[in-house]
Formats: C-alpha cells, sequence, structure tokens
C-alpha cells in the first residue's frame, strides 16, 4: 500500500513522536533502574556500601537444610541464597505457605553487616513460572 | 455432603478462590448490562426522533 | 484498495456488517466460558506449588490479556485515524477503555486475591504490579478524555494522542518480569521457549481466554453500534 504524501508526512510525525517518548521512558527507568529492582540478591547486598540499616529486600532461593526453627516455634533461621553468595536470615512471625527448602522467597528488613544476619521483618514467597499437577512434578524428580 | 463441601472447600483456599471468582463474574455482569441498557436507552431514543422527523432517516 | 474499503467506513453500513458477527461472538463466548469454568474449577488438576489456588490464574491471566489486547487495538485504531482520518477509526477506538478497564480491575482483584495465599501479601510495589496499576489509570485518563470533549474533533485527537503515548506502558508491562527483579514470576505461556504450563492447565486457560476475548468483542461492537446510533440521534435532532 503506497501512502501518499499528506499520509507519509503524518505517518512520520506519529513514528518521531512515538520514538521521542520511547526514549524519554527509556532513559528515566535506566536511570531508576536501583529504585524499580523489587529485591537485590544476596551478592549484591553483599556489594551495597552505603546505608547499612536501611530497609530493604533480598531475595534468592531458601538454602537446603539451612531452616531451623527456635524451641518455642516463633523465630526461624534460614539461609537465602543465589548460588553464589547466602545471606543468614532471623524472622519472627508468620511464614507463608509456599516456604520450604529451596524455594523462592524475598525477605524485607534491615541487614547487620556487623552480625551478617538479615533481620526480615516480612517473609514473600516467589513462585516460579512452572505449572504443572503434582504427579508430574514427583516423575520429573523421580528422573533426576 | 461432605463431599460436596471438600470441593468448595478448595483445600483450605476456598475463600480467594470464591471471592476471585465471584469478582470476576459480578463485575463482568455489571458491564453486560451496563453495556445492554445502553443501547436500549440510545434505540428508544432513535425511535422516537425517526418517528417524529416523519419516518425520515437519512 | 483503499477506495473499496470507503465503502465500510460509511458508520450505517459498518453497523449492519457487525450486527451477525456480533451475535455469533456472543453465542460461541458463552458456552466456551461455561466450559473453561467447569474445566478450570473442578477437573484440572491442582499445582505442585500453589496447590488449589492455581484456579484463579484462568480468569485472572484471561483477564490480563484481555486488558493489554484491548489497549494494542485503541492504539493502532488510533494511529490509522490520525494517518487517514476515517472518524469511524476513533469511534470504534473510544468504546474500548471502559470495557477494558473492567477486565484492568478484574486482573488486579483476582491477582491480588492470588497473591494473599501463595507470596503472603495482597499487594507489592514491584515492576509488574506497579507497571499494570499505571494502565488502570490510563483507561481512567482516556475515559474522562472521551466523557471531557464529547463530540468534538479536538477530543478525538486528544484521545489518539494519549492513547499513543500511553502505549508506551505495554512493552513495559509484558517485559517489566524479565528487565527488573519482580515478585511476580515470568511469562508462562507467551514466551521464547515454549509454555512452561502443565497442557492439562493450558487447555482450560485457552478455553477460558477464547472466550472471554469472544465475549469482549461483543460488548465492542454492541458499544460501536452504540455510538453510531448515538451520532445518528445527535444528527436528527440537530435538524430541529
Amino acid at each position: 500500500m503506497v501512502l501518499k504524501n499528506k499520509k507519509l508526512k503524518r505517518f512520520s510525525f506519529l513514528l518521531a513522536v512515538f520514538l521521542s517518548i520511547a526514549l524519554a521512558t527509556f532513559f528515566v527507568l535506566k536511570a531508576l533502574d536501583e529504585k524499580i529492582v523489587f529485591f537485590y540478591t544476596p551478592s549484591k547486598l553483599f556489594e551495597k556500601e552505603e546505608d547499612k540499616m536501611q530497609y530493604i529486600r533480598v531475595g534468592g532461593l531458601v538454602k537446603e537444610k539451612s531452616i531451623n526453627f527456635s524451641d518455642d516455634g516463633l523465630k526461624v533461621n534460614f539461609m537465602i541464597t543465589d548460588n553464589k553468595n547466602t545471606v543468614n536470615v532471623m524472622f519472627e512471625g508468620i511464614l507463608p505457605d509456599l516456604f520450604r527448602e529451596n524455594q523462592g522467597v524475598v525477605a524485607e528488613g534491615r541487614f547487620n553487616k556487623e552480625k551478617k544476619i538479615f533481620m526480615a521483618e516480612k517473609v514473600l514467597a516467589k513462585h516460579d513460572e512452572n505449572y504443572m499437577p503434582p504427579e508430574i512434578h514427583k516423575a520429573l524428580e523421580e528422573e533426576k | 455432603m461432605s463431599e460436596l463441601f471438600l470441593i468448595f472447600e478448595m483445600n483450605g483456599y476456598g475463600f480467594f478462590i470464591w471471592s476471585a471468582y465471584g469478582v470476576w463474574f459480578v463485575l463482568l455482569i455489571l458491564l453486560f448490562l451496563k453495556v445492554l441498557l445502553r443501547k436500549k436507552e440510545i434505540n428508544r431514543k432513535l425511535k422516537y426522533l425517526i418517528e417524529k422527523n416523519d419516518g425520515f432517516e437519512e | 484498495m483503499l477506495r473499496k474499503l470507503h465503502k465500510y467506513a460509511n458508520p450505517n453500513k459498518f453497523s449492519l456488517i457487525i450486527m451477525p458477527i456480533k451475535n455469533v461472538c456472543l453465542y460461541t463466548a458463552l458456552p466456551l466460558i461455561a466450559i473453561g469454568l467447569i474445566i478450570g474449577l473442578f477437573f484440572s488438576p491442582p499445582d505442585y506449588q500453589q496447590g488449589e489456588t492455581v484456579r484463579i490464574m484462568y480468569i485472572h491471566v484471561s483477564s490480563a490479556w484481555i486488558s493489554l489486547f484491548a489497549y494494542v487495538l485503541i492504539f493502532l485504531l488510533s494511529v490509522f485515524y490520525l494517518i487517514w482520518k476515517f472518524p469511524l477509526f476513533v469511534l470504534m477506538a473510544k468504546e474500548i477503555p471502559f470495557v477494558a478497564i473492567i477486565f484492568t480491575l478484574i486482573t488486579l482483584i483476582t491477582g491480588s486475591l492470588w497473591g494473599k495465599p501463595t507470596w503472603g501479601t495482597y499487594w507489592v510495589w514491584d515492576a509488574r504490579l506497579t507497571s499494570f496499576l499505571i494502565l488502570l489509570f490510563i483507561y481512567l485518563g482516556l475515559i474522562f478524555i472521551d466523557k471531557a470533549f464529547k463530540y468534538n474533533v479536538n477530543g478525538d485527537l486528544s484521545f489518539s494522542y494519549l492513547s499513543i503515548i500511553g502505549a508506551i506502558n505495554i512493552p513495559i508491562i509484558k517485559f517489566s518480569v524479565d528487565w527488573w527483579n519482580t515478585l511476580h514470576q515470568p511469562a508462562s505461556v507467551i514466551r521464547a521457549s515454549g509454555p512452561s504450563i502443565n497442557i492439562e492447565m493450558l487447555i482450560p486457560l485457552m478455553i477460558m481466554s477464547t472466550g472471554v476475548l469472544l465475549l469482549f468483542f461483543y460488548l465492542i461492537f454492541t458499544n460501536i453500534q452504540s455510538a453510531i446510533a448515538e451520532k445518528k440521534i445527535l444528527f436528527l435532532s440537530s435538524k430541529d
């Protein structure tokens, strides 16, 4: 379809409008990158120098065999790992139903750098993009 | 009876599942009614105007 | 080719053409939604992680797709209007936001009811959830612009330009889960390596989505007919 001159002009104008907005949005998002990220991985957490006791979120997988409940069962201690670094997390409160070993989690709280402990005030579970019935998951696990 | 109850309980997640489906249903019904009522009202007005103009359309 | 299209750009003719399509949409949509509901609620398996709550996916994901698809439609119709200046394009585009905002609202509410039992929270300000909330506000903006400038060519232009500006949010919504760390999981169906949803769950999702999409088209077509009739009313009453 050949666009006539007038229509070509209108089209180029719209393209210019759209591209300039896209470019502006790109730079805004680029500048805000740090803020848009919902959580830091343990490796990123250790890299961060400023604001040691800032309220932040750290996310990763719950390390296998790292979950320890206190004697009264209220406090829990576990490790979050990104398979490179691990961070020790202390939490007192209600854990989400999906919380278990090897599950993606996000902990909200403050990182105590001296003691190397993340004091969580809230723990959220992440679930991955795989959906399958339990039987199939069991079969897949057995195949491994 | 208890088996039926089990289905609706959804393993303890019944509240979330049924409220989600409830919200979905109610909002869609309201939207459907709104769209149909608008059409009805406009057609009524249009009929009245066409009759007033001696059936002259266009 | 455009000459031929001109014939269909006549609103009255267009209104007659969409009449049968509209009815086919409705009478296919309703059984599909009913089948989707029955399979989704009672016959699909629970998920290995989330258990029964995965059933919320069937209405949440289908509504989310409609919300995004509706915006793409508004965007394309607005671009066509601004290039070819057929009033019918913008008339159609203007009928979409009100229907689409309901689907956006459904997506947000069902998502929140899904988030509580799985993530442990109704709402977080992560990139996916926030950009979807922005979509709701963009739809609200489009609805208000249409209401404020009813039957005014400036309104048509403002509406079209706003919809083009807001379109930048659509790729942000789609790719937010890949570009940033989010609590929301990445895409499961529309992704490069094929769906990561088990077929037993993919089937009810697809049936439901097709049903809801057809219902969406029925609602839009009905609204377009109403809008065309409204213009006629305006024309007839201005003659008095």
